[in-house]
């Protein structure tokens, strides 16, 4: 929230007042949201302020969601401290045990898709990059609170472009409750690997002019394809086939948001190789005549590696 | 799904999404020849499937993957200029086509799934070997597709498709730890899911164009959040299971008999 100024009116107490041209009585309380942060006394005086008016829930929300990482990734920061188990397949990831360990690897990917998703719907919405999810996830064929706001760039088919900003919308709460998912069933051992930051870079941030939703679904795509190869990868470490089973039915919906993303680009949905933006060295289970047969995967180590380079902030 | 009026179509739709048999017909797909009545629910391949162990639901793939490659040949004959399918039943007689147009969506991409799941099905064969459970006898189909609209063809396929994301993953714990197939039965799973994700597109793009018989629902491509998962059960990370009370966006799983009782109607000896 740079440069976020508040003016507020409140009505007269007396002091501070100023005349309007109408002859009532205002007073007018300038704060700088940023020097709110920092300044506990300004912060007191200023939530004073705000409940005098009326206004204390709102100022305390717009004071939280400055604040940086508490709405805007709402899970709570890591755990996992009791983690001491590695291994060198999957290189700076913990656990408790190997199948904790593709968890956390499982919990790298999502909360990193998680947010970057969140902040390509931001752009496509005309909303601020930082802002948190809508709290309320639509249903059925709703777009909650959200509205493309940027043009449909020159990819999307016109009788697509409703679809793929619903799939925008859909897909980023989706990957948000894959997060809290693998976040919740791995209790204090989740700990996926982040920045020091815990913060993402997409790579078509906002104020970039005439950014549009062919530009915004084409850089979210390699996210999922390389979702689909990461979960295809990693999927044989573990040794408890049910748990197993958790995670490919996670990998299953990466495959058709893949697909449905393809379909709206005009892309061929897949499996295909070498897409733009998903790590080189991808592997096949087997060979085969064409390139659609099986799905395509790739180490950890190799998507550990690219991901905290193209994405870490 | 939108209502048919074809009441034969209806029927076996309905066999599809597991509603109550009347007589059954034992799949007898030329196999053991005391085939047993369909197990109650324990969640591991039918014994009706031939093998043991990961044989076993490598032949419980092929059985799906032979029915799916033939449903898609069956499918290509109705909706286009018609003819004889060789692993038809004789039920079925030559398919009289509907001549839908190549390049119409619903014939385009049924047409490039169709190679895909021929695909599959001579991997599982040709890696079974001698094991593979249509060595014993080619199964024949009939799916009621001779009779059939073009809206029904892509909805029995589209719900085979379905059907197949969920049986892959209901699969999967039939294997044994850390099997060596399981990857590439993930890989082949993948791919079953964006040919749903797929088809559900075509689907609703040709109700939007206002084809007839497709109706007006819109279907979401995937799971969406709050989608409801299946019975609630235990999620400690020591026993992660696949449903909860919610989905959370996650594909549902189908235990092998459930995928079983649900096609077996269509397998015929001949």
């Amino acid at each position: 929230m740079r440069g976020l100024i508040i003016s507020i009116a409140v009505k007269d107490d007396g002091a501070n007042s100023k005349a309007t041209a109408l002859g009532q009585r205002r007073n007018f309380f300038m704060y700088d949201v940023e020097q709110l942060k920092r300044d506990a006394h300004s912060r007191r005086a200023f939530l004073t302020q705000m409940s005098a008016a009326g206004l204390g829930a709102a100022a305390i929300a717009l004071l939280d969601g400055c604040s940086g990482s508490k709405t805007v990734n709402p899970k709570p920061p890591p755990t996992g401290g009791g983690n001491t188990f590695t291994d060198p397949n999957f290189p700076g990831v913990t656990g408790k045990d190997i199948n904790t360990v593709v968890l956390n690897y499982a919990s790298t990917l999502e909360r990193l898709e998680a947010d970057l998703y969140r902040q390509a719907l931001n752009v496509a919405s005309g909303r601020a990059i930082d802002t948190a999810l809508d709290t309320t996830a639509p249903t059925g064929n709703s777009l909650g609170n959200y509205r493309r706001s940027v043009g449909v760039g020159t990819k999307i088919a016109a009788n697509l472009e409703d679809a793929a900003f619903l799939y925008l919308v859909q897909f980023a709460y989706v990957e948000a409750a894959h997060r809290d998912f693998l976040s919740a069933a791995l209790g204090t051992t989740y700990k996926p690997v982040t920045s020091t930051s815990g913060k993402y870079k997409f790579a078509t941030p906002d104020g970039k002019p005439g950014v549009t939703l062919s530009d915004i679904l084409t850089n979210i795509l390699p996210l999922e394809e390389t979702g689909v190869r990461a979960y295809l990868g990693a999927g044989g470490f573990i040794t408890d086939n049910t748990m197993l089973q958790t995670a490919v039915t996670i990998y299953s919906t990466e495959c058709r948001h893949s697909a449905s993303l393809e379909y709206i680009l005009g892309l061929d949905p897949g499996p295909r190789p070498n897409i733009p933006g998903v790590p080189a060295g991808e592997l096949e289970v087997q060979p085969a005549s064409a390139t659609n047969i099986f799905e395509k995967y790739l180490k950890p180590a190799t998507v550990l590696t690219a991901a905290s380079s193209a994405y870490f902030a | 799904m939108n209502e048919t009026s074809n009441n034969q179509s209806t029927d076996r739709r309905a066999l599809l999404r597991g509603a109550a048999l009347g007589a059954v017909g034992v799949a007898a797909m030329g196999l053991l020849p005391n085939m047993v009545m369909a197990q109650s629910s324990t969640g591991e391949i039918p014994s009706a499937v031939p093998g043991t162990g990961d044989i076993q639901v490598l032949n419980f793939a092929l059985i799906l993957e032979d029915l799916e490659a033939d449903l898609y040949a069956q499918a290509l004959l109705r909706l286009g200029g018609g003819g004889t399918d060789p692993q038809a039943s004789s039920s079925v007689g030559a398919i009289t086509g509907l001549n839908i147009a190549t390049s119409e969506l619903d014939y385009a991409y049924i047409a490039k799934f169709a190679p895909v799941e021929a695909a599959h099905r001579d991997f599982l064969k040709n890696a079974l070997g001698a094991m593979a459970v249509t060595t014993i006898a080619p199964a024949k189909y009939d799916f009621g597709i001779q009779t059939m609209t073009r809206p029904q063809v892509l909805d029995l396929v589209l719900e085979a498709e379905a059907t197949g994301v969920q049986a892959y993953l209901g699969a999967i714990p039939s294997f044994s730890a850390k099997s060596q197939y399981l990857p590439t039965a993930a890989a082949i799973q993948g791919t079953e899911a964006r040919h749903t994700s797929i088809l559900t597109i075509v689907r609703n793009l040709l109700s939007v164009q206002g084809v007839a018989g497709f109706g007006t629902t819109i279907t979401p491509v995937a799971p969406l959040v709050g989608d409801p998962g299946t019975t609630p059960t235990a999620t400690s990370y020591n026993s992660l299971a696949p449903n909860t009370g919610t989905s959370n966006g996650r594909d549902l799983t189908m235990k092998p008999i459930e995928v079983y009782n649900r096609v077996k109607a269509f397998i015929k000896t001949s």
